[in-house]
């Protein structure tokens, strides 16, 4: 079922369409919501909030062929406001430095010895130039594969920022990336497949 | 020393969405595109390679901190009762008299249920089967085979209080007091996590975090830190602490159930809500006591377990187990 076919169940009223919409996407908000805050009470809280107000409005939900961006949006917007607030008032214990969250696989091989030692100083130094705000284009980008234009939407920012933040963040790291791992494997899976 | 140009071939290729969808899902979507893209590109093949390199790199680490299961139970929870409402709107306009009394009705059974007596909502789990529900402000409980759980959902944010029949563990969010109720006595606290067993007579609450306050129904108190155990025997509120290597396990959570000079009637009735099967065994069995231990994943081996200090032998026949002197 696309999304534009599940969401409208959802607007009819369907409460196995808000539960397939949860299943299909609480592992996606789970990792995402953890680049924000390390608090997994106030993000439980978050989603368990976001799911209750779509279920009571979703009569009057416009339509969407993206849920996943939708829920992002949503998901990013509430949490962000939640953290400030809670900065004022210390209830919860908020991650201070947000971009120690964001973390890409490659750097938890770092933990493992499977690299050199120069190669894990490098990769090191090249993931410290990249922003928290770059960090979250890549990822939405290259692991939830969002179009540009759903970038755009879920950070609240234009166009050409967000095509920045990516290509210089790439730049940055592709000297890098190159040389984990993988090596010459994918070559020869690929020439297999062809 | 790669070139620093914003676009060269390599970064267009990562940037592409059709390449990156390429890439992720193994060579498998956009195939025909791409292998006719390297046939016309075999002398860029490398700058390609670097590219998929790039893109394979490109991995985020996963790591799943929210129980999904957990947190739908919550939702769940918060979106059910609304969800049988609806149905009201398919009325046909000629009961419109009829609708108009039954929405006076409904308002009069609001007012009642709002501040009369409420309506509990009840988790429960029937035999051989262990259940996880969360209450609306988070804080799950696992029940145990047959148990039962009663509680005000509406009025849960002014008073977290739970009727509990059979045997449980909990794990309380921080908030106001939280209180477990059983024919024995009860149990209150802040925020922790802690197992109440209330099967027959018993008594027991075991606590794992945080601290506990347990209250007899003789109205003996005690307060119970990690790992402290407390029992009543013969009417009277006992503590101990859990013996060690059992630190910080929850027995029965852990599928195993320890006995001490218990009576083998109750034994045998805890195999019986274990395993979902009959005993049949001569009555004047009931009276023996037994001291010891069975796990709940194998029946053979709970059985045997419990049958050799008694000098008992027991046979499976379908959904019956026999026990007799040997």
């Amino acid at each position: 079922m696309d999304d534009l076919t599940l969401w409208n169940q959802l607007k009819q009223g369907n409460h196995l369409a808000l539960k397939q919409i949860y299943d299909l996407n609480i592992r996606s908000l789970d990792n995402y919501a953890h680049k924000f805050t390390s608090d997994t009470y106030l993000i439980e809280d978050t989603i368990h909030d976001i799911f209750v107000q779509i279920w009571q409005r979703r009569e009057s939900l416009g339509s969407t062929d993206s849920i996943i961006k939708y829920l992002c949006v949503t998901l990013r917007r509430e949490l962000i406001r939640r953290v400030e607030k809670s900065r004022n008032t210390v209830e919860y214990e908020v991650n201070e430095n947000k971009e120690s969250t964001f973390s890409l696989s490659v750097e938890d091989m770092l933990i493992g010895d499977e690299m050199s030692s120069e190669n894990q100083g490098n990769i090191k130094t090249a993931l410290s130039k990249l922003s928290g705000r770059q960090k979250e284009a890549i990822y939405l980008r290259y692991f939830e594969e969002m179009e540009y234009e759903e970038i755009c939407d879920v950070m609240e920012i234009n166009y050409q920022s967000v095509r920045n933040l990516i290509s210089k963040g790439i730049i940055e790291m592709r000297q890098y990336l190159t040389v984990i791992m993988i090596g010459i494997l994918i070559f020869t899976h690929f020439l297999q497949l062809s | 020393m790669e070139s620093k140009n914003l676009h060269d071939f390599q970064q267009d290729l990562i940037e592409d969405s059709s390449f990156i969808a390429w890439v992720k899902s193994d060579f498998v979507e956009d195939n025909d595109h791409w292998s006719s893209f390297i046939d016309t590109h075999m002398d860029q093949m490398d700058e390609i390679n670097q590219a998929i390199r790039v893109v394979t790199n490109l991995d985020f680490a996963i790591k799943p901190r929210v129980d999904d299961n957990k947190l739908w139970a919550r939702i769940e929870a918060s979106t059910k009762q609304e969800h049988t409402e609806p149905k009201i709107r398919k009325i046909n306009w000629k009961y419109i008299a009829g609708l108009a009394a039954a929405a006076c009705l409904a308002g009069i059974f609001y007012f009642k249920q709002g501040f009369g007596t409420p309506e509990n909502q009840v988790f429960k789990s029937s035999i051989a089967q262990k259940v996880t529900e969360a209450f609306p402000d988070g804080s799950a409980i696992t029940l145990n085979a047959g148990s039962e759980a009663s509680f005000n959902a509406d009025n849960w944010e002014k008073e977290r209080k739970v009727s509990l029949q059979g045997m449980a563990f909990f794990e309380v969010r921080k908030g106001t007091q939280f209180t477990v109720e059983t024919p024995n006595g009860q149990v209150t606290v802040l925020g922790t996590s802690f197992s109440v067993d209330a099967r027959n007579d018993n008594f027991e609450v075991i606590c794992k975090t945080g601290k506990v306050a347990v209250k007899s129904k003789n109205g003996d108190e005690k307060i119970l830190n990690p790992n402290d155990v407390a029992t009543l025997q013969d009417g009277i509120l006992m503590t101990h602490t859990m013996p060690k290597g059992t630190v910080g396990l929850i027995p029965w959570l852990e599928g195993g159930y320890t006995f001490f000079n218990e009576d083998f009637g109750q034994v045998v009735k805890e195999i019986e809500n274990q395993f979902d099967i009959k005993v049949v065994m001569d009555p004047s069995l009931n009276e023996l006591k037994y001291t010891g231990f069975f796990k709940n994943n194998h029946l053979n081996d709970a059985l045997f377990n419990i049958t050799w200090p008694l000098k008992l032998k027991y046979k499976i026949e379908g959904k019956q187990a026999i026990l007799t002197k040997e």
